[in-house]
């Protein structure tokens, strides 16, 4: 008798712990956010010594970028001169009365591989203030390969040994807004 | 047998238990990353404090410098950064300069309030990084960088208002033209309209467009003070032959504009012409460089380049006008300006190509002159250190001042008795 009692007790107690179980409706929301990442890499320039011919269109890589994004991007390329200016070789310097050459360079970007599903664009950009060298819808990556071009006259200054034509370029990825 | 499966387990924990590297991102990271990269917010109050996360995905360690700069556009939306007393008077970062190894991540503070007079403020957190060998020995030097903007909107009310400069149609490529409005904020704070463009003869509708969204469902956004170009692409017929209206309408906020364009056999007669090239440095004063180049297919007559010089983008110090009475197509012409001393500070210089009512493009850039000023972000703890400790000072020389005064009130105590 006692054992029955006993395994009543127990049942019941089951009963009353798993009843509110069963008969309540639980609602969970779970709300998640998804930050905009945005990540880039160049490959070193491989124009480490760039010998421009005397007159015509030089042009030569640039190296490669690569942009991996969740959101649509942009980038620009900025120079730190208006065109190619004498540089020191020794003192890793401008010249303090440089020459520069008479044509700006260009910079254009081409797009040769990556994973989104809309590709991005490349575009040509002349030295200059944010100029547009590529865009992206971003979810996932694409891949740019960098030309230089540096159209040369016949009426450029050569240089002497020690000097070089020297120009500082900026990429710079940013969402688009 | 038994010491071979002893063996095996514990060469099997040792591989389980050793922390081999992991990539803790998706297939396909690359480079240097930063989190968020962009930040679209309207705050209940004029303060903001968040994190930033970079990662370095590559097999390089990077040295990373962090600064803040102001945020712009072009009349084409590509972002521009600009040094600005303001933006780094009112926000500081945690830490400016870092090595990251793969695989490593950092976490920033930014932290700060948009100006007490300001209904917003518009920058970006920049991150330039290099790799060991990518700047030295190279006729071109690389460098790179990534940009997290920030478009902060303070309490409301807010003045979102837009000026319509200019309505036209440029020659596209093949038989296309771009019908566009050049839309100013002339509020307080940015604004994303959407709009329409439609082409008219004589109050009968030839075409319609929406404007070309920057994504999907997103207009592009105008920074107040910016201008930017709203486009449609229009493949108009071959035969189009004479003058037409384009009207330029706006949603959020509303503006409109309109003005005459001529077609010759489908294609648009308009001047085209582009300021290819933007140069500001500062050596021995400020020397701005521009170049214009005629795009278009008839010569460029009677246009101008001017140059506006604006510290912080607020308070003009000066303009130059360059006439250009006629360029050839293809042809380029260069100016130069010397504004002159400047007082220290962050400027913006705007290059605006125009010809008759016409703007034909516009650039801006930026530069410093003189010292950069150490953050303000700061300014108000150091304040209040130095309030307390002058707190601290008075209540010592008090103290000292009454000790002493007692002590000799008992002295003379003392020797009264005596």
């Amino acid at each position: 008798m006692k054992k029955i009692l006993a395994a009543g007790i127990v049942a019941l107690a089951i009963g009353a712990m798993a009843l509110p179980a069963s008969a309540a409706t639980s609602v969970q929301t779970v709300d998640a956010t998804l930050g905009s990442t945005l990540a880039m890499t160049a490959t070193p320039s491989s124009t480490v010594s760039w010998t421009l011919a005397s007159t015509g269109a030089n042009t030569t890589s640039g190296g490669s970028l690569t942009v991996n994004s969740n959101a649509p991007y942009t980038a620009t390329v900025t120079a730190d001169k208006t065109k190619m200016t004498e540089w020191i070789t020794a003192s890793s310097a401008y010249a303090s009365s440089p020459k520069t050459l008479s044509t700006a360079l260009s910079v254009s970007g081409s797009r040769s591989a990556g994973t989104a599903a809309v590709a991005g664009v490349g575009a040509t950009a002349v030295v200059g203030t944010s100029t547009s060298l590529a865009t992206g819808t971003g979810l996932g990556t694409d891949t740019y390969d960098v030309t230089l071009s540096q159209p040369t006259l016949i009426t450029d200054s050569a240089l002497p040994s020690g000097q070089t034509y020297h120009i500082v370029l900026t990429y710079t990825a940013s969402a688009t807004f | 047998m038994r010491r071979e499966k002893v063996i095996l387990t514990v060469l099997a924990s040792a591989l389980l238990a050793v922390p081999w590297p992991v990539r803790a991102q998706t297939t396909g990271a690359v480079g240097l990353e930063i989190t968020p990269s962009q930040t679209e917010l309207d705050l209940p109050g004029h303060s903001y404090e968040t994190t930033l996360t970079l990662f370095n995905h590559d097999p390089v360690t990077y040295k990373v410098d962090l600064s803040l700069e102001a945020l712009g556009h072009d009349l084409d939306g590509a972002p521009e950064y600009f040094p600005s007393s303001v933006v780094s008077n009112a926000f500081s970062l945690s830490a400016t300069s870092f090595s990251l190894a793969q695989d490593q991540k950092k976490q920033i503070l930014l932290k700060g309030a948009i100006p007490a007079a300001a209904h917003s403020i518009y920058f970006g957190v920049i991150a330039a990084y290099a790799r060991p060998d990518q700047q030295q020995g190279s006729s071109v030097e690389t460098r790179t960088r990534l940009g997290s903007e920030f478009l902060l909107r303070g309490p409301k009310p807010w003045t979102q208002r837009l000026q319509i400069t200019d309505v036209g149609v440029l020659p596209g490529t093949g038989r296309n033209a771009t019908l566009y409005a050049i839309a100013k904020n002339v509020g307080n704070v940015h604004v994303r309209p959407t709009g329409t463009v439609t082409v008219s003869k004589n109050g009968r509708r030839i075409a319609r467009f929406a404007f070309a969204l920057n994504a999907a469902h997103k207009p592009g956004a105008i920074i107040p003070g910016f201008a930017r170009r709203l486009t449609a692409v229009w493949t108009p017929p071959a035969d189009l032959t004479g003058t037409f209206t384009v009207t330029a309408t706006t949603q959020n906020p509303a503006a409109a504009a309109s003005k005459t364009v001529s077609f010759r056999n489908g294609k648009a007669l308009a001047p085209d012409a582009k300021i290819v090239n933007l140069s500001v440095q500062n050596s021995s004063g400020v020397v701005v460089d521009s170049q214009v180049t005629n795009v278009g297919t008839g010569a460029l007559t009677g246009a101008k380049l001017t140059f506006v010089a604006t510290q912080d983008g607020r308070f003009e110090r000066g303009r130059m006008v360059f006439p250009i009475a006629s360029l050839a197509p293809g042809a380029t012409v260069e100016k130069r300006w010397s504004p002159g001393p400047l007082p220290d500070g962050a400027y913006q210089i705007t290059a605006t190509l125009e010809q008759g009512g016409t703007l034909l493009d516009q650039r801006v850039a930026g530069v410093r002159v003189g010292a950069a000023l150490t953050s303000g972000a700061r300014t108000p703890l150091l304040a209040i250190a130095g309030v307390l400790l002058a707190l601290v000072l008075a209540v010592v020389l008090w103290f000292l001042f009454f000790r002493r005064r007692d002590e000799d009130r008992e002295q003379r105590a003392g020797s009264r008795a005596v």
